[in-house]
């Protein structure tokens, strides 16, 4: 497969390298792997990266070198990168209570898809996902191989606060709230498991690259 | 070695231990947080002999009541504040001896809106993700409060005296464009340019949102959720800008028309409400 990009300057000290405008599985494997082998490269001048479907960036520290070297050494290891080389990551079991105490929309979301409570909980509950990208909120994982049956759009106004452990959907995606927040995705449900410690030695349950299941409590 | 060398006799309105910032984590949706204005901060640590990004305190408006425990060095830098100790008004952007129970009152601001102040050795707190800038939005550490002591981890030494010039805090912005200069027309884009925008008052150490001649986006505001930074100039739906800062999240989804230049970042650490902004295009 291959894979093409383009390059933009973000700040002083970014490089961003878009490889799609659209979700795509395959794509967002090619980018973790490119995220991986800069983190073990470490070009020089490298500070991190972090990425999301369709684009990584890099910052870089000015002092040692600059945009133009910095996407010299990206585009080495892109040309290099093949997409079947993938990390597989850990497998992870996520129970959940689903109800309509803690799935604030649960109610709403079985009569806008016409499917039963029950039957919405079935499908969440038997599908395999994977971590596509951590952003919005440490630890906030967007999981992607939700089926199709059980897409929902976000709400029109974003709840204020949404309870840590939340559950929820975003048309194709779903996730977990890792912490209080606001936020707009329909909620089905809740896990007591912590996504997020600060204090704890390995801060964050999922990895880039896991693959999670949601077992019903 | 741990001495203690502050009490906080009124931890004023929000004042928060900040160092260089938490590196290596935005992977994992961490904020980098640190120093808003972190040419302050540093020229404090450069003022007391500390290296760069030494854990100091970001000090929000005024209010701020400290009481020596022990002889320190310490400087004052950012806002242009009137600070007196034992009632007298000191000089900031200069190293300061505090003697045993002397008092700092961070009493009134001119203009700006974090005072930072450094200590010699630094001010200890929990290292979390290898930083220890406190933000609570992520549960780490909270804001000072009454009756903490604050501590530094280096014994008590003679330090130079110094000082520094303070630098300009204009409101003026230098910008790269990108990377969703694509959503937007050269006629939109010039409208950054040509026009002025003031600070809401919704500001945080998350993001500054303005209000001004508004920028439209070329089919939608939105974009699939990539990486953004400190610096990042969002432009959502309604079509006013927003700047996000250093606690700001690591994706978002609104289109970014640009981001500012590095070496302009520390003047939205001082940028408050009212405030008027102004952007020029820069390579």
């Amino acid at each position: 497969m291959k894979v093409t990009c383009e390059y933009a300057k973000m700040g002083s000290n970014h490089v961003f390298v878009r490889f799609s405008y659209v979700i795509d599985k395959l794509v967002n494997q090619y980018i973790k792997k490119v995220y991986q082998t800069l983190n073990t490269k470490q070009p020089k001048g490298f500070i991190e990266a972090y990425y999301a479907y369709g684009s990584l960036t890099v910052q870089f520290d000015l002092t040692i070198t600059n945009y133009k070297a910095m996407k010299k050494a990206i585009s080495l290891i892109i040309s290099d990168t093949t997409i079947t080389k993938v990390t597989k990551g850990n497998e992870v079991i996520i129970p959940v209570t689903y109800n309509t105490e803690f799935g604030l929309d649960l109610a709403l979301a079985s009569d806008y898809l016409k499917l039963s409570q029950d039957e919405i909980i079935d499908i969440h509950s038997s599908g395999k996902y994977t971590v596509y990208m951590i952003g919005f909120l440490p630890g906030f994982c967007y999981l992607g191989g939700l089926d199709k049956r059980i897409y929902l759009p976000r709400k029109k106004t974003p709840r204020l606060l949404i309870p840590k452990g939340s559950v929820g959907i975003a048309s194709s995606q779903t996730g977990v709230y890792p912490l209080d927040s606001p936020g707009g995705w329909q909620i089905i449900g809740r896990t007591n498991l912590l996504l997020y410690n600060p204090y704890s030695e390995q801060p964050f349950l999922l990895l880039p690259g896991d693959t999670v299941r949601f077992v019903k409590k | 070695m741990i001495r203690q060398v502050f009490l906080i006799k009124n931890p004023g309105i929000y004042t928060l231990i900040q160092d260089g910032g938490r590196v290596g984590y935005r992977s994992f949706g961490v904020p980098i947080s640190g120093a808003l204005d972190e040419k302050a901060l540093n020229q404090a640590n450069y003022l007391v002999n500390n290296p760069k990004g030494y854990p100091g305190l970001e000090i929000l408006s005024t209010g701020m009541e400290l009481l020596a425990l022990a002889d320190c060095y310490v400087a004052f830098t950012g806002a242009l504040a009137t600070i007196l100790v034992d009632k007298k008004v000191v000089k900031t952007y200069e190293t300061l001896l505090i003697k045993k129970g002397q008092t700092i009152i961070i009493k009134t601001l001119k203009s700006g809106l974090r005072t930072y102040l450094g200590v010699h050795g630094g001010f200890v707190s929990d290292v979390i993700m290898g930083s220890v800038s406190i933000n609570e939005q992520i549960l780490i550490g909270s804001r000072l409060k009454r009756d903490e002591v604050l501590s530094t981890c280096k014994p008590f030494t003679d330090v130079l005296i110094k000082t520094i010039k303070k630098p300009v805090y204009d409101n003026h912005y230098k910008v790269i464009l990108g990377p969703d200069n694509h959503k937007f027309s050269s006629k939109e884009i010039k409208k950054l340019f040509n026009n002025s925008y003031e600070v809401t008052n919704k500001l945080s150490r998350m993001g500054i949102n303005l209000l001004g001649e508004k920028i439209s986006h070329i089919n939608g505001a939105d974009v699939l959720s990539h990486p953004v930074m400190f610096g990042s100039i969002q432009i959502p739906a309604n079509g006013q800008p927003i700047i996000l800062l250093a606690d700001g999240q690591t994706t978002g989804g609104y289109a970014v028309i640009g981001n500012i230049c590095g070496d302009d970042l520390y003047k939205l650490g001082q940028t408050k409400a009212g405030d008027i902004m102004t952007f020029s295009r820069s390579k």
